[in-house]
This record gives structure tokens, sequence and C-alpha cells, in this order.
């Protein structure tokens, strides 16, 4: 079967390594800026599909179906971001006669809605943030909630949003007066003072749970990952398995994200967000219907090539391992690589890649999409590549990535990189010991420019010395460097 | 041997360089560094002390700022010329300044600091492609700076005199 693979950038590049190991052809798809993108190099077959906007070319479903049937396409993945998730994309490949390599489009519906998910991981019985499900008149009624979910509860306008109309509320001696304000609030805002509650977790964690189906009605977790390190809920750092999930909580996680997949008949590779609380207590957030980006870390601890497992399950596979023989073996941590920097408040930085230089050595993984010489379009998402780094334990990880990151070189374009060595040094990280504010707190003491006298001295020297060499390299008259020129082709050439 | 002031973290600081027969010596302040410097590729170096201290480098240039990355960090190295600077303030100050209009050698020095000086009196002479050439004075006034001395070599552009 020949694989389309609706996507750029790194994810491409992953599908296509997992399709070439199958030895399933590639197909790529690329906009204009990116006909020389490293995912259409290491495709067999590429196809341009539009201009740069991703509206015009990444999200165009007829121009993608098209593709696939001008090559003769029997599959398309579509990676992360873009149409993943879209049902309707995932409807049109099968009403193409395609295979898509993903859930069903009706699993992807459901879990598409903030309220039917809600209402379904409920009935499955998965934990969700404790509410009230309607309006309520009184404070009695919000007191009872209080006191059988426990405080601190949130007390919100059913027609807030924009954190408009909120108020956290610690003790039940408070609970009177907020309940007033809020609805007063309400009233003013939105013209409806109508409110409702529910528990609030402070200083939560963002946990996940990776899992996998098949079409015959089988699921199987392959643990969780910790995505706590969030900077404006973007994750940035996420690691396999989590500092402070142990076997008993993990078997925990994994049975509720099962039962929530299950729930919606869920097939090939997906995710289930939990926020838990410091008390490890968690509660279904979403469910990502798709490969995630921080996908490799699951891999490198459970051996399970979850890309080749999609494409498997999309064939009819059933699943080849049972539960019982998924094994979480050491710890590994990804950093996302983005064009961005840090030193301007994490302001995009496009441009051309003059020079990279992936790190290597043990226990490291490059998921890299980027190349000396390739220009960072503005048009997509700034990330160039991930950087995974596995160890024994979490130390080790850790002490793999430091290392790592410091042989990491890229220039043209400022990166994330510093960042992420800033993080690795820090003792919260290390200890393990953060919540999803961690990052944002982190921020404003951020001071990369540390002072070491010996790069300080390094750096002026080198500054000294490139500025001898452009005086001197002005000095030259033209016809000596022509004359250069002329040696260095006689000596290749071996003729004049 | 080329002198720089070299502008770092709101710092002035006096550098000179010049090459050695195998690297080049480098003076930071009043510390001289021997330095080690060989290209990886276009846009990564090593750079050696003497010590055996080595750093991998990446270097790009806009204007006369300097950014050196270390891979953990950057650095900014501001570099100025010492003969612009002081233009600057004796253009700041107020003043009539002379550059040389050609690269060349200061044969002579004509006179001295302090002097008063007549509109076409002879300042000092260059000589460039194997011609002496006088340079006179614009203007009446007295010699405030003399930035050259005899047998040095100057550049285009070079600030040779300010008069007042």
């Amino acid at each position: 079967v020949k694989v389309l693979i609706a996507n750029r950038g790194e994810i491409a590049v992953r599908v296509i390594r997992a399709c070439r190991e199958l030895g399933y052809p590639t197909v790529a798809v690329h906009s204009d800026v990116d006909r020389a993108a490293l995912h259409v190099l290491y495709a067999d077959q590429a196809v341009a599909i539009g201009p740069a906007p991703s509206a015009e070319s990444y999200l165009r479903v007829d121009r993608i179906i098209d593709a696939a049937k001008r090559t003769g396409a029997g599959a398309v993945h579509p990676g992360y971001g873009f149409l993943s998730e879209n049902a309707a994309f995932a409807q049109a490949v099968a009403d193409a006669g395609l295979i898509f390599v993903g859930p069903s489009p009706a699993s992807i519906q459901a879990m598409g809605s903030k309220t039917e998910s809600r209402q379904r991981m409920k009935a499955a019985g998965v934990p969700i943030v404790p509410g009230l499900e309607h309006a309520v008149e009184s404070v009695d009624e919000i007191a009872a909630f209080a006191a059988s979910a426990g405080y601190p509860v949130m007390i919100k306008a059913s027609a807030g949003g924009g954190g408009k109309g909120m108020r956290l509320v610690e003790r039940s001696e408070d609970l009177a007066g907020a309940f007033e304000r809020v609805r007063s609030e309400a009233e003013s805002f939105f013209g409806d003072a109508s409110v409702y509650a529910e528990k609030f977790v402070s200083s939560p964690r963002h946990i996940e749970v990776q899992v996998l189906g098949d079409t015959h009605g089988e699921v199987i977790h392959l643990g969780e990952r910790e995505c706590t390190l969030q900077r404006r809920h973007q994750k940035v750092i996420e690691e396999s398995p989590s500092p402070v999930v142990d076997g008993e909580l993990r078997a925990r996680l994994g049975e509720a994200a099962v039962r929530a997949a299950r729930a919606v008949d869920y097939f090939s590779a997906g995710t289930i967000e939990f926020l838990m609380g410091p008390d490890r207590q968690f509660y279904f957030l979403e469910m990502n219907t798709r490969l995630q980006v921080e996908h490799p870390v699951t891999e490198m601890v459970t051996g399970i090539d979850l890309v080749k497992e999609q494409l498997r399950i999309a064939r009819g596979e059933k699943l080849q391992r049972p539960q019982e023989s998924v094994q979480v073996n050491g710890h590994a941590i990804e950093c996302r690589i983005y064009a961005e920097d840090p030193q301007q408040n994490f302001a995009p930085s496009p441009g051309v890649i003059r020079y990279i230089n992936l790190p290597e050595g043990p226990g490291i993984r490059n998921d890299n999409g980027v190349y000396s010489g390739f220009r960072v379009p503005l048009n997509y998402d700034p990330m160039l590549s991930k950087l995974i780094a596995h160890g024994r334990t979490r130390d080790e990880a850790i002490q793999r990535m430091r290392r790592a990151l410091y042989e990491y070189r890229v220039e043209g374009i400022r990166t994330s990189i510093p960042f992420h060595l800033y993080v690795m040094d820090d003792p919260t990280f290390q200890a393990g010991e953060f919540d999803t504010g961690y990052i944002d707190r982190l921020l404003p003491h951020l001071d990369l420019d540390r002072p070491e006298s010996a790069n300080t001295d390094a750096a002026i020297a080198a500054a000294a010395i490139f500025a001898l060499e452009e005086a001197e390299r002005v000095r030259i008259p033209e016809d000596t460097e022509s004359r250069w020129r002329r040696a260095a082709r006689m000596e290749a050439t071996g003729r004049e | 041997m080329k002198r720089l002031v070299a502008v770092h973290a709101g710092e002035e600081i006096a550098v000179a360089v010049e090459r050695t027969g195998s690297g080049y010596l480098v003076r930071i302040g009043d510390r001289e560094l021997e330095v080690d410097l060989v290209w990886a590729n276009q846009y990564a170096k090593s750079l050696r002390f003497a010590d055996g201290t080595q750093f991998l480098i990446g270097h790009s240039v806009s204007g006369n700022v300097h950014e050196i990355s270390f891979g953990n960090r950057l650095v900014h190295v501001e570099l100025r010329d010492p003969l612009e600077m002081r233009r600057h303030r004796a253009d700041a100050a107020g003043g009539e300044s002379l550059s040389a209009i050609m690269p060349g050698r200061i044969v002579r020095v004509l006179v001295s600091r302090g002097d008063e000086i007549k509109k076409g009196s002879g300042l000092l002479v260059l000589e460039a492609m194997k011609m002496e050439n006088e340079v006179r004075s614009p203007c009446d006034g007295v010699v405030r700076e003399i930035f050259v001395e005899q047998g040095q070599t100057v550049e285009n552009g070079a600030l040779l005199i300010s008069i007042e």
C-alpha cells in the first residue's frame, strides 16, 4: 500500500520512516514554500498542493485527496495538527475509498466536543472534574456540592468566558459572598445571572496516557507521559514515566484511559489527557484522537513503534501484545526545539538555518524536520525538531539531555535550546516538583546570559580576530582571490 | 596590531589583536591571551586558549556588533574603532577634523598639538602609490589632536588631525 502523509515537518518525516521500515512507498504533499523541505526529500513521491498559507494547502481536503488519487496512494496518514482531528477529513478519505490511518470519524467527532465527551466519560465511569451539571439558584446547592466534592471550588457564570464571571472559593465561610458577586457580575457582563460550580484542582499536573486500540475491539495502554511543563498552554518538555506516578497509580490511570477509549469504540493510537491534583486524584480533560507530538518518549520506554502500530491497525491487524507484556523501561525526556528566541520573550525566529549540528551518542534520538540551508517558513508551527534523551533513570535522562543540548548547534536563527538547558539545570525540575504554572513563574527570572569570564574572554577574542580578518580581507586586491580560485581549480581538475 | 574598543555588558574594554606564527595574540585590557582559532566550517569555529581551553563557537555580525554563540549562551560584543570614537568625541565637542582621503603611510607630521595654523598651511605628508601628498589645513585654528604618528599606515577615511 502506498501511504500519503498529509502533513509536513518532523512528523511527516517520522511517518515516512515507519512506512519505509514496513516497505510502504510514500507520498509527501507540500506547499510552495516547502518544495525542498526534508519530508519532501525523504518521500518517494511528492505533490504540490498549493501556496504557503495552510488554509490553501495543508488544510485543503480536496487537494490532498486528489493528490492521493493521482499518485495511486491507498492510505492517508494525517500526522498531528492540520487535519488530524477533523472528522470530515477522515470521512472524506474513507469516502474516496482510501484507508485513514487513525480512528473512525465517529470517535473523532465524539471526543471533539467538550460537552459530549464529558457526558460520555461520565457515563463510562471515567473520573471528570466534579461539578454541578446545571445552573443553581441558591447558595445552599453550591454549599452542598462543595461539602461533597471538597474545597476549593470555582463558581462560574453559566454564560461566562474569557476569565470573567468566575471566583475561586477556598473556605466555606467565603462561599455566600462569592456566590453573590459572581451572580451580579454574570448579570452585568452577560445579562444572565445563572451560575454553577466546579471543583478547582489547585497546583495541577498534566498527565496523559497513551492508548492503542485495534479494529477488533482490543484496547491497551502504554503508560503515562508527564506533560506538566507548559508555556502559555503549549507543552515544551515531556517525559515518561511521570516522576510522581508509581505502578499502582499507573494501573489506575491506564485502566481509566482504556475505559475512556472503549467508550468511543476507539482504534489506532490515541491519548487521554488527565488533570491531576497534589492528592493524586485525576480527572479526564480531553482525548487527542491522533498521534501526539510527544509520542517518542513512550516509544523510548516501551520499545513500541507507535506509527508502525497505527499502520498495522489501519491494515486491520490485531494488536500483537497483551497489556501484561507492556513494560516501562528506564526514563525518557523530550525537548521541543522551537524557532523562537527565549531572550526576546520567545518571539518567532524564522529565517535560513545556516548550520545545524544535531547531537548524537548514547540514548539520544532526534525527530528532526530541518537541515543546514533550510529556510524556516513563517507560515507554520515554529517547532523544528524534537530532541529525546533516554536513560536508565530520570537522572541519567536529564544528564544525557543536558549533554545533548550542549552539543546541539543551530546558527542563523534563534532556538529554544538555551531555555531547555536552563530548565535542565533548575533544581525544581530536577526534583520533579512542578505544576502547570511552573514555567510561567520561571520566565520572569529567566537569565540566559549567565556570565562566565572564560566565555566572555573567548567572545571578545573571537570578535577581535574576526574584525582583524575582515580588515585584512578588504585589503587583498581582487586578482589575488581569483588566483587562489584558479589554483584551487587547477588542483581539483588537474589542468588549467 | 589592530586596536579596538570592545563594548560588552556596558563596559568599554581596550582590545588589541595581531597575528602570531601559529595563531593570534589578543590583549584584553592589560591581559595578553594567546588564541588559536580554526574554522570547522563557515559557521562553526573552534577557539582555543594557550592552556588548552577550547570552545565551539558560532559567529555572526551585524554592523559592528558581533554575536558569539556558545550553544548554552550568546554573547554580544560591540567593536569600535578607537579613532572613530575619538573623532565622534571631537565632533561632539565642535571643530574641524581631517581624515585620510586614501590609504597610505604618514611620512612626516608637520605640526604639533596646540600649534596655531592658517588655512592652507601644511599639516602632514601622506605617501600613497609612491607619491607624497601634503595635507593642508581647511581653516584657521589650533591643532587640537593628532591621531597618527610618523611611519604609521592609515586606511582610507582614518582620522588624522582635529582642529579647533
